[in-house]
């Protein structure tokens, strides 16, 4: 028998409510205190096309999602031609009972969702059916499961509660009457832990709401839109100003305005929104004007694949936008590092009066994870030298400050006057193309690079000190790596792994100990060409020759990391 | 003459002898003296070009922003701090060719903002091109056999897409633009003046001896700005040999910021920030 120790998957097509099923079996796992990581996958398009949604389960973390199923729900014969190779020998594949005229496999255990969920009050609640079902096999008291319908349906009214919760009995008590053989898996409380399930962006837009976020301006685009969908619906509640602005260029020009004025403002979008952003970007450097950006990788380039994961937009964000300025990009690797990155992106931001980057991806984005608390990591909010009444002969870009780091006075300051110039321009902020005066404005803009990169994290070392492979990635490899380097220690072999939160600027000092005593390294990278592991080619002056990349829109699976080190590990 | 020095800067403007846009600086901190206004209370936006060049020499709070992209920038500040009068002005190759879109949008969404457009009907600072005003057969160093567009009608798309203050100004005549800029900044929403000016450089035929005897001001023709189809109308006469200045439409609407429940109480930028408590909203999303 194991416990706690499930990896659960539904498949069916676009429209049937797999996301939602798929989020609330994640509820029902995170609520019995154990940690989950959920990972969605679907096509661009509403209706029809292939959705699934997978749901790992652990006692413990690092949890992320694996290619062996323990149970497969399929709503259409799609999912079991996709997905029943990857369902183990004990596994159980729980399917329509439309489906038995296929044929099929012998481990598919027969549910007669749609019957079910007519007698339960109507067809839309058929994943419901497949719901309670799923819980039955894996021995959870059907109450634990009714309780979390409840919950998602609580403003829907009692009938469609009721409808509900009698398609989760009807299913849960299918299984116990009707399954006869033995299933090797169940799920135990954890006693006193009720973990809630976030996506990164839920995360992302907590941590800016923490952070005094007060604009946020976007235009959708997947994977960042949801940030859009969270903070809309909290506008009145939390005093932000929402605004779904006509383009990506309008949105970051309207964030960077509502910066000027004295408020935290942030944009969000994806690579393609992004690059409509990239003139402006370099404005919010001339001018000093905080700005936080957060950009959600997707495969481009250009439309690309719009629902799925990349991480190859490294060198585009660390390189936008004419000319040459200082920017600051965080890469968190999960759901409480997005959290608190952002918080920390708003404070840089404020402090350095740079443009700074949330770089994430469809992945973290999109995916959810069990999470206890956040309270712990919220930072102090700093909003650097910000003025709301200066002296008299006060100068915006003051040349005389050591750090480089000018006051800035808010509108309507009295005295504050100033003109923030996308020109090169002189301490008040008018033009001027005078050769001293260029210089020493480049030379402002760029001393502060000392203070700011003893103040952006070092990445995070994990794993053993004597490791015979040593991986560097940045971002949201970090769950599936953590999970793979545990799957490599129980079968002997040695790992570390070194995690980036901030890819730039490179500090070399954060890496080159590691390095030099690694016997062997590995950087790991959801993109073709191995982007992040140029960065650190050129800043060391090493080669590195072992790359562990893959950009066909999917996630590295643990799996897929364990075979490739061994591989390694052979050569 | 009034005395409005204190709205200068140390620089003196680098436009030609006999440029339209002397008319519109003057005009601009004509109105402001006589709104009472000390120069932190206005703040304005400029685009690139000849006209966002007066960013240098008007002493306000000022934010010279990037070719086309005015309207977002002022907008942005506008709704951090309602309380800001904001006066946006770029060029009509900046606001009404790459900056088209922000146009329409900002007429559709009644923000109190000012918006002045340097309307010379040609691209000044890059030397003499087209501009999305000049006329149909208009030859320049881009159409050197004539533009085969239509030029674009500003007064026309912001009457019928939601500005709520439609004007036409003449640097030539600067006590009637000045009043213009007064009204406009007085109104509560978006406010629109496009002004004609001349720019005697590269487009002279667009200039003082053209403007001067066809000009005529609405008020003394009895138009009643209220009145949309006659409004319109006005806009959309432009091949008539007679050129309307003046309040073309002016009507009462609510604006963006008084529809938005956020700004109700205070302005985004008067909120304190430093403990935001969300412990509530994740007990909610933890029970949910």
């Amino acid at each position: 028998m194991r416990v706690n120790d499930l990896n659960w998957k539904i498949g069916g097509e676009a429209g049937e409510g797999i996301m939602v099923t798929g989020l609330m079996f994640s509820k029902v796992c995170a609520r019995l205190g154990l940690e989950v990581y959920n990972y969605p996958e679907y096509p661009s398009r509403i209706r029809g096309g292939h959705n699934c949604y997978q749901v790992r389960v652990r006692d413990n973390k690092p949890v992320f999602a694996e290619k062996g199923l323990d149970i497969l729900v399929a709503l259409n014969k799609e999912t079991i031609d996709l997905h029943s190779n990857y369902v183990k020998e004990d596994g159980v594949i729980i399917a329509d009972s439309h489906l038995k005229d296929y044929g099929l496999s012998e481990r598919i255990f027969y549910l007669p969702m749609d019957d079910l969920a007519l007698s339960a009050g109507g067809k839309i609640t058929k994943n419901n059916v497949a719901l309670g079902a799923s819980f039955a096999f894996l021995s959870v008291p059907v109450e634990n499961v009714l309780d979390t319908v409840r919950r998602a349906f609580r403003d829907k009214g009692e009938k469609v509660i009721g409808m509900n919760e009698k398609a989760v009995s009807l299913g849960y008590d299918y299984v116990k009457e009707n399954f006869k053989g033995d299933f090797k898996i169940s799920l135990k409380p954890i006693d006193d832990k009720k973990n809630m399930v976030l996506t990164g962006n839920e995360a992302i837009s907590l941590g800016a709401i923490k952070a005094g976020l007060k604009l946020y301006a976007a235009y959708p685009m997947t994977p960042a839109s949801s940030i859009l969908h969270f903070l809309a619906p909290l506008s009145h509640r939390f005093k932000i100003l929402v605004k779904h602005a006509e383009d990506e260029i309008s949105a970051i020009l309207t964030a960077i305005g509502a910066n000027f004025a004295g408020v935290r403002a942030m944009v969000g979008t994806s690579g393609g929104g992004f690059s409509l952003m990239s003139e402006a970007l370099g404005m919010s450097a001339i001018t000093e004007t905080p700005l936080v950006i957060v950009e959600c990788m997707r495969p481009g380039p250009s439309t690309g694949m719009p629902t799925w994961t990349d991480q190859g937009d490294l060198r585009f964000i660390i390189h936008a936008s004419q000319g040459e300025f200082l920017r600051v990009v965080l890469t968190p690797g999960d759901v409480k590092e997005a959290y608190q990155l952002i918080q920390l992106a708003f404070n840089l931001a404020e402090k350095y009066q740079i443009p700074v980057f949330l770089l994430s991806d469809k992945l973290l984005s999109e995916s959810s994870e069990s999470v206890d608390d956040l309270s712990g990591s919220d930072l102090k909010i700093e909003r650097g030298k910000i003025l709301r009444e200066a002296q008299e002969g006060y100068k915006r870009y003051d040349l005389s400050i050591e750090d480089g780091i000018s006051f800035r006075a808010i509108p309507p300051a009295k005295n504050g006057l100033q003109l923030a110039n996308s020109d090169e321009h002189d301490e008040y902020g008018l033009v001027s193309e005078e050769a001293h005066i260029r210089e020493k404005m480049l030379e402002k803009r760029f001393k502060r690079r000392g203070l700011i990169v003893k103040e952006i994290p070092k990445p995070n070392l994990y794993g053993d000190s004597d490791a015979d492979i040593s991986l560097i990635g940045f971002g949201s490899v970090k769950l599936s790596v953590l999970r793979a380097m545990e799957i490599l220690k129980e079968e002997g072999v040695k790992t570390n792994f070194l995690h980036s939160l901030c890819p730039h600027p490179f500090v070399s000092d954060h890496y080159l100990d590691f390095i030099k005593k690694a016997k062997r390294v590995v950087v790991i990278e959801n993109n073709y060409t191995g982007q992040f592991a140029g960065i650190i080619q050129e800043n060391l002056c090493i080669k590195i020759d072992n790359l562990i990349l893959k950009d066909d829109g999917r996630p590295f699976f643990p799996d897929e990391i364990v075979e490739k080190i061994k591989k390694y590990l052979r050569s | 003459m009034k005395d409005n020095q204190k709205f200068n800067t140390y620089q003196t403007p680098s436009w030609c002898p006999g440029c339209g846009n002397f008319g519109i600086w003057y005009a601009l901190k004509s109105a402001y003296t006589e709104l009472g206004f000390d120069n932190n209370d206005v703040c304005m936006v400029f685009g690139i070009g000849c006209s966002g060049n007066l960013s240098n020499f008007i002493k306000v709070y000022g934010f010279h922003s990037i070719h086309g992209r005015t309207l977002p920038v002022a907008s942005g500040i506008k709704l951090a701090n309602h309380k800001l009068n904001v006066v946006a002005t770029s060029g009509d190759g900046d606001g009404l060719g790459i900056g088209l879109g922000h146009f329409i949008h900002t007429c559709r969404r009644n923000i109190d903002i000012t918006y002045i457009i340097h309307d010379n009907r040609v691209y000044g600072l890059t030397t003499g091109q087209t501009s999305p005003t000049s006329p149909q057969g208009f030859q320049s160093k881009s159409t050197p056999f004539g533009v085969i567009e239509q030029p674009i009608n500003p007064l026309a798309l912001a009457i019928i897409q939601g500005a709520t203050f439609v004007a036409r100004g003449y640097s030539g005549e600067i006590d009637h633009l000045t009043s213009l800029i007064i009204q406009a900044i007085k109104h509560k929403g978006f406010a629109v003046i496009d002004v004609l000016q001349p720019c005697v450089t590269f487009n002279p035929n667009f200039s003082y001896p053209f403007y001067n005897p066809r000009v005529f001001k609405l008020e003394d023709a009895g138009h009643n700005p209220e009145d949309f189809n006659n409004a319109l109308k006005y806009a959309l006469d432009v091949n008539n040999d007679k050129i309307p200045i003046g309040i073309f439409y002016k009507i009462s609407k609510p604006t963006y910021e008084e529809s938005s429940e956020e700004l109700r109480d205070k302005p985004l930028s008067e909120y304190d920030i430093s403990d935001i408590s969300i412990s509530e909203l994740i007990e909610e999303i933890r029970e949910s």
